[in-house]
């Protein structure tokens, strides 16, 4: 297992050319030639990890599992969005811990035992006021992509007087260009940038870019200036949306007669929509850009392609932003510019507008994409699954079109390209609630137990839809199980999904005569008295429910029905009518009346009294309850005195 | 005053009993229990101190219910190899078979896999299903390439691929991926394969000296002068290549070889084929000379090469009396 | 019991040359009445000393009734490291009952395999899953740095102690 034996063969040719080669001619060493002519294959190319990702292709999603990311024992797997959430942030803090003591005690971990060696494990350089640095550090630092040491050594150089010669002055403008000179979140913490987006939202949030900032003195730095450098800082303030001098330096590069390259007009069309304020001027200026493009014979690349629809998307007119879209799109196919995933969202959201008239454009574009798989190749690749779950559910609400997209989001890896955990949660939000509503229950069940906990966890306004879907079918039997979900995504303190959850199973009386129901009332028994208790308990806590007259009359009648839970039923209604003060509303007559059945078949005349006492007193329906009382029951002298002194005795005359 | 003092003691151990009972905690020592089922008729009331105290420990951090093992959920018709995919520590809660593992003495069942770390210990297999070897099989048929036709059994490829390599992997379990001994390499290739004069083959079997195995007649060259297995491997093909050609250089000393320096006794270099020779062209004129037929030669170098025996010596007798035409 | 004493005497400094001649991995052998103590527990007065199954089985039964606690490569033949690999395993032994400080129910579990170091242990769910997940960020992540190797951590929890005992003495 451990030890492996190579066996390798070496053809006779080989030594003979050796052989022949070496020597004259007089002595014959070959063989001659074998008589059947061996073909060997060549060997198939791969990478060194084409194996292990073809292995890998083999794993599929187990549903029953959480993430990889959880550890699997039942105790620490997740079971809601705010636990999914904090279990791994809290592994990402443990590791930065870990991280902060190696970097701390940096002596420590100075040992080399790994060959060869992994740089990641041992502590970083550290640079300071008093390093010993040159040239060839800075480089390194900017081709690790250190920014602030970078940064710091470039200061240290300055202040010793080195020269940095311009080449690497460009780098370093291009490295501080692209971050801003602010430390970006580093690579390795992805779950902190997966769960970012639900926090942070950074769009168009007005200008970052730091004016006079060293990004400014190093281009003031650099000269003769360069095409790079010019480009360099058009796009750092173009990126950090200091849109005014971004367009004036492209302007002046422009004057100066200065070869700039496609990214950077890219940029500048980013931002046409914040430099003009209405959609004719901005179509306008980006028709300048392009001509200038043309000019200076740059070929769009996909870039310009997104950034275009990026800027038509923000038109308010839909017909000049429809009409131009379609201008662009056929000219870049005729530029054999291949879309990708972030130009199809574009087009989603410039076609399928809420006070648009709908559009079938998702159509087309699933008829042009399906099936094919997809690498990240623009940032807004990640908008699109989201967005075109949302185009299904909310302008069209076609199921099929649904689950053409979801098909197409599991084929090969364009899973990767779901973006992060927000845009997944609003992915799946929008699929479930899209089936619930239009497929049958029993599917959407199915579909409901793939995907429930382990990738997806329903919101409460989910969980309403789910349960009106379940009420509309009246397929009461899924409630047990939707409601011990419920109980574990900690959506018990929703006063609106308890009464839904309620009604479902008051209304809709299981059939004792079907097999399939036979356990229905007991469960349902089970799931109110649950209920019930969760109710109770949770007065003591921040977020309570508290009892309405309804709830509890709910609670009884399912009670009541299990036929083997009278005794809660009572305790339950025992409850009621000592907290009547307190409790808003009294719970329906029918409950009563339900109630009252019960104690007639359990024998318990007391509480029948009871029933109707409270009945009297809340000015309820009780002529009727006091007859069944009568007719039930055999009363003794006492209880009869008591129904007589309650209702009086007109009753008995009818 | 003694009455309600007495009411509220009796409150208080019914209070204990109750929590003894739910909780099963032990109150007081093991004896106080054993009295308490005892003296249940009596009823007698022990004075309890401690009540306060014992009532402000119990309230617990309320836990949130852990879920049931992730086996009781998953279908009888699931896909394994998804959920086990790769080497893991065996886990109760995501194997949905009835394992057991311990020993235990009269005849008690073995512990279940729950809390049970002999099970963690044991590298388990599970990831290795025969369907998920198939599955990686399929994955990973596409770089293989088809086996050549006519190189199908050993004699048969043994024919076009002579030379043997031999190399070693060390894939142990460390940090490093080196091993030192993973640089040598040994050549193989049978002597056979190989074509000679009867100089050269000479002089390469003294070249090569013990690397030539003359029971089994295979050559074998083995290096690991070199850090680098490969650096080793074009030394040790160098030593080949290089000990071949040399064997069929002739050096100019080679010829002042004397008869002291054969290794082995030649009838065409010595004294009895000159007196053969003598014997037989006796008094013979002219140019016809004749010489000891190849029989007797051989029965000579037999006879001084192997030494003694009595089958050489009876054919050396044969050979001589035939050379000399005489009949017994 | 004591078998060196059987060995005759002249022998025995041949076999001494002939281990210190090699610096191949030697067997240290000390006196053998440690087999009658080490890894045995007593049994106490009131018989509730609670033990493990690995605890109840003592060290002759290793590949018979439990077996070992570390799984790796040093005892091969020509194997590197095997010291240090001890080493190495009795510090992720401390390291982890000490991080997780008396959540620890059984012995902990080193497997390796290539570079990759998989540590199992039974854990008691005595703290939040969140702090859990804290400690097993932090406990891998340190580890390999330490080692230099990937770090994976393979945990089942108990709900109570008392799950993991396997008899008491």
């Amino acid at each position: 297992m451990y030890l492996t034996r190579q066996l390798r063969l070496l053809p006779s040719s080989s030594l003979v050319r050796h052989i022949t080669s070496g020597n004259g001619t007089h002595y014959t060493t070959a063989a001659p030639p074998a008589a059947e002519h061996i073909e060997i294959p060549k060997r198939i190319e791969r990478s060194p990890t084409d194996l292990l990702q073809a292995l890998a292709s083999t794993v599929g999603r187990d549903s029953t599992a959480p993430h990889y990311k959880y550890h699997d024992d039942p105790f620490l797997i997740p079971t809601s969005n705010v636990t999914k959430r904090t279990y791994t942030l809290s592994k990402e803090a443990g590791r930065k811990a870990a991280n902060w003591i190696k970097e701390e005690h940096r002596e420590l971990f100075m040992h080399q035992e790994a060959q060869p060696p992994i740089e990641k494990f041992a502590p970083s350089m550290v640079y300071t006021e008093e390093s010993e640095v040159d040239t060839s550090s800075l480089q390194q630092l900017i081709a690790q992509g250190e920014l602030t040491d970078a940064v710091l050594v470039y200061n240290l150089l300055e202040k010793k007087g080195i020269e940095v010669n311009d080449a690497l002055k460009q780098s370093l403008l291009e490295l501080v260009c692209f971050y801003n000179n602010q430390e970006p979140l580093p690579e390795e913490y992805i779950e902190e940038r997966w769960f970012l987006q639900n926090s942070r939202r950074r769009e168009r949030h007005g200008k970052t870019w730091k004016d006079g900032d060293l990004a400014e003195k190093l281009y003031a730095a650099i000269e003769p200036k360069t095409p790079q450098s010019y480009a360099a800082l058009i796009r750092g303030m173009a990126k950090y949306l200091q849109c005014e001098r971004a367009y004036a330096l492209l302007q002046e590069a422009n004057e100066r007669q200065i070869q700039l390259d496609t990214n950077t007009y890219n940029a500048i069309i980013q931002i046409v929509s914040l430099l003009k304020d209405t959609a004719d001027q901005r179509w306008q200026l980006c028709t300048v850009l392009l001509n200038q493009m043309a000019e200076q014979q740059l070929h769009p690349n996909l870039g310009t392609l997104n950034a275009l629809l990026e800027c038509i998307s923000t038109f308010g007119n839909f017909k000049l932003a429809r009409s131009s879209a379609l201008k662009v799109l056929p000219e870049f196919k005729q530029l054999g510019v291949t879309p990708s995933l972030g130009t199809y969202y574009y087009l989603l959201i410039i076609f399928c507008r809420e006070r648009a008239p709908v559009s079938h454009v998702i159509v087309d574009i699933l008829n042009d994409i399906g099936g094919k798989q997809f690498k990240v190749e623009h940032p807004k690749d990640t908008y699109f699954f989201a967005t075109a779950m949302d185009v299904c559910r909310n302008h069209l609400n076609d199921k099929a079109l649904a689950k053409k997209v979801d098909e197409l989001l599991h084929t090969g890896n364009n899973y990767d390209l779901i973006g992060d955990s927000f845009k997944e949660s609003i992915y799946y939000r929008n699929y479930l609630a899209l089936l619930c509503q239009t497929e049958s229950i029993e599917d959407f069940m199915q579909t409901y137990d793939v995907l429930v906990p382990n990738i997806y966890i329903p919101e409460p306004g989910i969980m309403e839809e789910i349960l009106r879907a379940i009420e509309i079918n009246g397929a009461v039997e899924h409630v047990p199980r939707i409601w011990s979900d419920m109980v574990i995504f900690d959506h018990t303190h929703r006063e609106s999904l308890l009464l839904y959850v309620l009604r479902i199973m008051v209304n809709n009386r299981p059939n004792a005569e079907l097999p399939a129901q036979q356990q229905l009332p007991e469960q349902c028994a089970k799931v109110a008295l649950d209920m019930y208790n969760k109710i109770e308990e949770s007065a003591k806590r921040v977020r309570k429910v508290s009892f309405t007259g309804q709830m509890l009359g709910d609670i009884l009648t399912l009670l009541v029905r299990s036929g083997s839970s009278f005794d809660k039923a009572s305790e339950v209604f025992a409850y009621i009518d000592k907290q009547q003060h307190r409790i808003p509303g009294t719970p329906a007559e029918s409950a009563l009346s339900e109630y009252v059945e019960a104690t007639v078949l359990n024998k318990a005349p007391s509480q029948a009294l009871m029933a109707l006492q409270y009945a009297v007193e809340n000015n309820m329906e009780t002529i009727a309850l006091a007859k069944r009382i009568h007719e039930g029951f055999t009363l003794s002298e006492v209880h009869l005195a008591k129904l007589k002194s309650l209702v009086g005795e007109s009753f008995l005359d009818k | 005053m003694a009455a309600n003092l007495a009411r509220l003691l009796e409150c208080n151990i019914r209070c204990n009993n109750a929590a003894a009972v739910q909780s099963g905690w032990r109150l007081f020592s093991n004896q106080r229990q054993q009295q308490t089922e005892v003296e249940d008729d009596e009823e007698f009331r022990v004075l309890n101190l401690r009540t306060i105290k014992q009532q402000a420990r119990r309230r617990e951090i309320k836990k949130n219910a852990v879920q049931p093992p992730r086996t009781s959920r998953m279908p009888v018709d699931q896909d394994w190899t998804a959920v086990w995919s790769g080497p893991r520590s065996f886990h109760p809660a995501s194997v949905p078979l009835p394992l057991r593992q311990g020993y235990t003495e009269r005849g008690a069942a073995a512990p279940s896999k729950y809390a049970n770390a002999e099970l963690m210990k044991i590298p388990n297999f599970l990831h290795l299903t025969p369907p998920a070897i198939r599955q990686q099989c399929e994955a990973i048929k596409k770089f293989c390439t088809p086996w050549p036709k006519g190189l199908e059994t050993e004699a048969k490829w043994k024919r076009p691929f002579p030379i043997e390599v031999i190399t070693t992997d060390y894939c142990h379990s460390l940090p490093t991926i080196r091993h030192p001994e993973a640089r040598r390499v040994t050549i193989t290739l049978k002597l056979s394969d190989l074509k000679f004069d009867a100089h050269a083959k000479d002089k390469f079997l003294r070249l090569v000296g013990e690397r030539y195995n003359q029971e089994t007649g295979v050559l074998t060259f083995s290096a690991d002068r070199c850090p680098m297995r490969k650096q080793n491997y074009d030394y040790a093909m160098y030593l080949l290549t290089a000990c071949y050609h040399e064997s069929f250089v002739t050096e100019p000393w080679e010829a002042t070889k004397s008869e002291a320096d054969m290794e082995v006794y030649q009838f065409e270099r010595n004294q009895a084929k000159r007196s053969a020779e003598g014997i037989l062209n006796w008094n013979a004129t002219g140019e016809q000379k004749d010489a000891p037929s190849a029989n007797y030669a051989k029965s000579v170098e037999a006879l001084i090469n192997e030494g003694e025996n009595e089958y050489n010596i009876a054919k050396y007798k044969e050979e001589v009396l035939k050379m000399l035409k005489i009949a017994i | 019991m004591n078998f060196l004493k059987k060995v005759p005497t002249q022998i025995l400094p041949l076999a001494e040359a002939q281990l210190s001649l090699s610096n191949k991995s030697a067997l240290h052998t000390s006196a053998v009445c440690c087999r009658v103590q080490s890894g045995r527990y007593r049994i106490t007065v009131k018989r509730d000393r609670p033990l493990t199954y690995e605890m109840a089985n003592p060290p002759h039964f290793i590949g018979h009734r439990k077996s070992w606690n570390s799984w790796n490569t040093s005892t091969l033949k020509d194997a590197l490291r095997p010291s240090q690999t001890a080493i190495e395993d009795v510090f992720i032994r401390k390291f982890v009952t000490g991080t997780w400080h008396a959540l620890v129910c059984s012995e902990i579990i080193i497997k390796r395999q290539h570079n990759t170091i998989r540590i199992a242990a039974i854990i008691r769910q005595a703290i939040s899953p969140r702090k859990m997940y804290f400690l097993i960020g932090y406990t891998e992540e340190l580890l390999s740095y330490w080692m230099q190797c990937p770090v994976t951590l393979e945990f089942q929890t108990v709900a109570d102690k008392k799950d993991v005992v396997f008899k008491y003495i």
